[in-house]
């Protein structure tokens, strides 16, 4: 019986934190629209520059790596969040 | 000078270079997959053939002609890969369980295997990848004649069209294995993908660190409208642009082939995710540098399109040259190769294959005979697809910049987003609504967007884009109803995509879905619930398993075809010869014949071999709400569950009320016993004394009998009384109602008591009241409970100067008659039980009632339809107050009103 419970703690531990990982996805995305898209992306409309460079060039190359990067920190344990996926190809090999 | 020779060398050699590496890997690859190239790098870069000369000349064009605005093109993708799991991912699971061969294949397959809507998109698409095309071609050209120094663009593009027609062809249709991967292509791009990125940079570099000093040398001293162009570059074109772009990653057929159609393993999409972005993100790092230093060090008027290629020419490094010259090659061979394999897949399995399977049909059957016809059309097709690329470069008179050229076919393809994003994840699109929202769509696009593009050559002159059609203002295909001061682009998608979503939701909503539609709705939106393929809707009856073979060999080919027979006929145990033509072979081979030739002619073939589309519709419709059906039995369940929760509350508190009511009942047996027992043992013990003793005197005997004779008779009366009021409180006593006379009522009560009150000593005062009403009564038995009342009064009253104050009053349709005395009264505790049957108030002891009096007054009041209640004044003393309902007015009864 305190196997049972804990076995099944441990699986809504697991379903929680995968809603946990597919709600930082969503997050992610909506963070990247909201800074890339107007009005927000206007604050980096400054006449300055930055490392010597434009403030507006830095501000949207800068956004695009950090969306690359939480990609890359989500691809994994999102592709693990689900698993129906298998790796191998589903149904019949064409 | 590079000369023109060396230059085609180059291109031979890379074409040919490409061409063994796909030999190899499609030679390889029947034998044993490589491991390495089912790897999701390559997967990745084959999705980069979404770069074409479109990034690598046209952004830094772009870019130097509105600055930052380029990056949109890559934002939109970046932002669908990241969010992946959500929309790509659903896309390719519905691809694999269902063997989408295309874009269009996709769309027709959900809304009920319509062929009518496959021809649709399918020719939206041969329409939007003209431009698209021609995009390459006038790169490719513009490129050669920096070279070549010729002026005659249209023969150099028509030379090109056929080479790569030519080039194509050889690519993509030598591939005999009757499938939609193409393995030796998707090697081959990713190649290519390798290629145009490493020669970008290269130029980038160069042109930042070799022809400027840095980065900070770059933009030292370069105006902010040089970076932002427009004044408000974050504005709705920038908007619409990532949108568009967004939109594109997932609807142009070509890349819904490498992304979808080619893909092997879902997990890919993951790396893809960020990997793609990051590719993206590489090939535009240089384009704002290369388009600067290009606008500071080429002399004014050059075209910003081609400075990929001439800033390293201007600083005589041909070598650089050659190489920008391969990877823009490179990146509209890869384009062009992909987007005509795809486009060609759907014209030929949507437009030419139904068409030539309806002529077949009718001849005699051979063996492959369909799969070459298929290998034919695709070529038919790719020419024709290069062909209409030509023809919109030649019509178009191929001037426009490059960016502006391929935004005209984003926009083309974007008319698929509504149904698509509708069709996977709403179940109540229509076939009805994603055919009118596309056509729509379309018709808007070629209006406001597409023909205009031609300047006036083709089908619009140039007064009609001036002034509108028939020179009605209101419908210039540039301000649509008065739409004016928007940006062309922005004003076309407002309104085709605007409108083409409104069609589709609104037709959608207001049609009626068929048996078939609502299955595919059910199978695509519920993707992640359902296994494989699913039932695809075939009947079984008539089917024999030799045709089935037939069938499958004339379009897969004879060894595919055997391999999957074997295979269905092993697992259904049969050791040798062919299958039982269950539901689940011919699902399957319909399943696998449209993987090679679109869902919708696979469907129309096997039920046609089948004999009749006549699965019972009832069963299809089943299938569909199955799951609707599961919702909809939990939620009946959770009522029931509710309704029985309800059930057992109410049976605890119709318990509870039963417990009280037999514990009331016993309590009252016990004070009827004990009332009676008193009576009876007196009764009992003289009687005994009287019979045992004879020598009882005769007064004693006379006094004796006179006990039994008083309290046989208060047994008597005791008995009546409770019959009484048993037979009031169950409604069974009919009191016939008629009009008395209140005041004579009492009067007649007064009198009775009279003596009573005299021995009593109490004074009763009466004081004037309302003469003459008329209630509603039965006149004993109103004279019975204000005699009962009086003589409670006077017998229980302990004052030394006892008083009864009676008196009479209206109110309304209610006469009171209230009987006050000064004797004690009753407190507020005792006016809740007085009323309850052997209940007596503390003065008890003074008379000898059973208790049952005033419970039968009030019984009797209330069968007479008025009440007797206790009442208090306002310094606190308790009376009794009467009730009745004036019989001279019809008023409603007391009784609904007291109490």
């Amino acid at each position: 019986m305190i196997l049972a419970g804990s076995a099944l703690a441990k699986g809504q531990e697991r379903r929680i934190s995968q809603r946990k990982i597919r709600d930082r996805s969503i997050a992610l995305v909506l963070a990247g629209i909201v800074a890339l898209m107007p009005p927000i992306a206007g604050v980096a409309l400054i006449d300055a520059k930055l490392f010597g460079l434009p403030v507006a060039l830095i501000y949207i190359f800068a956004v695009w790596a950090l969306l690359i990067v939480g990609a890359t920190m989500l691809a994994r344990p999102l592709r693990d969040s689900d698993v129906d996926t298998s790796s191998a190809d589903l149904g019949e090999p064409r | 000078m590079l000369s023109v020779n060396v230059l085609l060398a180059a291109c031979i050699g890379y074409v040919a270079l490409l061409f063994a590496v796909a030999f190899v890997v499609d030679r390889r690859t029947r034998e044993r997959p490589i491991r390495w190239l089912q790897s999701p790098i390559v997967y990745t870069l084959s999705i980069s053939v979404y770069c074409t000369s479109w990034t690598f000349y046209g952004a830094v064009g772009s870019a130097a002609r509105n600055g930052l605005e380029f990056v949109t093109i890559y934002l939109g993708p970046t932002l669908v890969f990241v969010a992946w799991w959500w929309l790509l991912r659903k896309l390719v699971r519905i691809g694999r369980a269902h063997k989408i061969t295309s874009i269009a294949d996709l769309i027709s397959s959900r809304y009920g295997k319509s062929p009518s809507l496959a021809v649709l998109v399918t020719t939206i698409a041969v329409i939007a990848v003209a431009p698209y095309i021609a995009l390459q071609l006038q790169s490719l050209t513009s490129s050669y004649q920096v070279f070549s120094g010729e002026t005659d663009g249209v023969t150099t593009a028509f030379w090109m069209a056929a080479g790569l027609a030519l080039f194509t062809i050889l690519f993509g249709t030598r591939n005999v294995d009757a499938n939609e991967r193409h393995h030796g292509v998707v090697a081959a791009i990713a190649l290519e993908a390798i290629v145009k990125l490493i020669a970008l940079i290269v130029v980038g570099v160069f042109a930042t660190y070799i022809v400027a000093d840095g980065f900070t040398d770059v933009f030292a001293d370069v105006p902010s409208e040089v970076i932002t162009g427009a004044a408000d570059v974050f504005g709705p074109r920038w908007a619409t642009l990532t949108f568009l772009s967004a939109t594109a990653i997932i609807c142009l057929p070509r890349q819904f082939q490498v992304t979808v159609v080619e893909n092997i393993d879902e997990n890919h999409l993951s790396t893809a995710s960020w990997l793609f972005p990051l590719y993206l993100f590489g090939m535009t790092l240089f384009i704002m540098p290369i388009a600067i230093v290009g606008l500071k060090v080429m002399p004014a008027g050059a075209n910003p399109d081609l400075f990929v290629l001439t800033v390293p020419l201007a600083q005589g490094r041909e070598d650089l040259a050659l190489l920008a010259f391969l990877g823009g090659f490179s990146s509209a061979t890869s384009m062009v190769i992909v987007a005509a394999i795809a486009v060609s897949t759907m014209v030929s399995n949507h437009m030419i294959m139904p068409v030539a399977l309806r002529l077949l049909s009718a001849t005699h059957a051979k063996s492959g005979d369909v799969r070459s016809l298929l290998l034919i059309s695709r070529r038919i097709s790719i020419g024709l697809i290069l062909g209409l690329g030509f023809l919109y470069f030649w019509i178009s008179g191929g001037s426009d910049a490059l960016a502006a050229i391929g935004l005209i076919a984003f926009v083309g393809v974007a008319q698929f987003l509504p149904s698509l994003l509708g069709g996977i994840f709403w179940r109540g699109a229509t076939r009805a609504g994603a055919m009118c929202g596309l056509l729509a769509g379309f018709g808007l696009w070629a209006y406001t967007l597409f023909l205009p593009s031609f300047g006036g050559e083709f089908l619009l002159s140039e007064a009609v884009i001036r002034d509108g059609a028939w020179g009605l203002a209101i419908l210039r295909p540039q301000s649509l109803f008065g739409l004016t001061d928007m940006d062309p682009l922005v004003h076309a998608v407002v309104w085709s995509v605007g409108i083409n979503a409104l069609c589709f939701v609104v037709v959608s909503s207001l049609s009626q879905a068929t048996a078939l539609e609502r299955l595919q709705g059910t199978l695509f939106v519920d993707v992640f619930r359902s296994t494989g393929g699913g039932p695809s809707g075939v009947a079984v009856g008539a089917a024999a398993p030799e045709d089935m073979f037939v069938l499958a060999q004339r379009i897969l080919g004879t060894a595919p075809a055997a391999r999957l027979f074997d295979e269905m006929a092993r697992d259904q145990g049969v050791k040798a010869g062919l299958p039982y033509a269950t539901d689940a072979v011919i699902a399957r081979l319909e399943r696998e014949l449209a993987g090679t030739i679109g869902a919708a002619s696979a469907h129309a073939l096997v039920t046609r071999m089948a004999g009749r589309p006549a699965l019972g519709m009832t069963e299809l419709i089943d299938i569909a709400d199955e799951s609707q059906q599961l919702i909809e039995t939990s939620r009946q369940l959770a009522e029931k569950s509710e309704e029985l929760q309800q059930a057992a509350t109410q049976l605890r508190e119709v318990n509870e009320r039963l417990r009280s009511l037999d514990a009331q009942k016993d309590e009252f047996l016990s004070q009827v016993s004990h009332e009676l027992r008193t009576p009876m043992t007196s009764i009992r013990s003289f009687s005994e004394i009287l019979t045992e003793d004879q020598d009882v005197p005769e007064p004693e005997r006379q006094r004796f009998l006179g006990i039994i004779h008083d309290e046989s008779r208060r047994l008597t009366r005791l008995l009546d009384e409770l019959l009484d009021i048993s037979r009031l409180e169950a409604g069974t006593v009919n009191l016939q109602l008629e009009p008395v006379d209140a005041e004579d009522a009492l009067d007649g009560a007064l009198d009775a008591v009279v003596g009573l009150t005299r021995n009593a000593g109490v004074t009763v005062v009466r004081d004037p009241g309302a003469d003459g009403v008329l209630v509603d009564a039965n006149a004993d038995r109103l004279r019975q409970v204000l005699i009962n009342i009086l003589s409670n009064a006077v017998k229980y009253n302990t004052a030394t100067d006892p008083e009864v104050r009676v008196r009479t009053a209206t109110q309304g349709a209610v006469v009171r008659i209230d009987v006050i005395d000064n004797g004690g009264g009753i407190t507020r505790e005792e006016a809740t039980t007085v009323f309850e049957k052997f209940a007596r108030g503390d003065r008890a002891h003074l008379g000898q009632g059973a208790g049952l009096g005033l419970p039968i007054s009030r019984a009797i009041m209330r069968a007479m339809g008025g009440d007797l209640s206790v009442e208090y004044a306002g310094d606190g003393t308790s009376f009794f107050r009467l009730q009745l309902a004036r019989a001279d007015l019809d008023g409603p009864a007391v009784a609904a009103t007291a109490d």
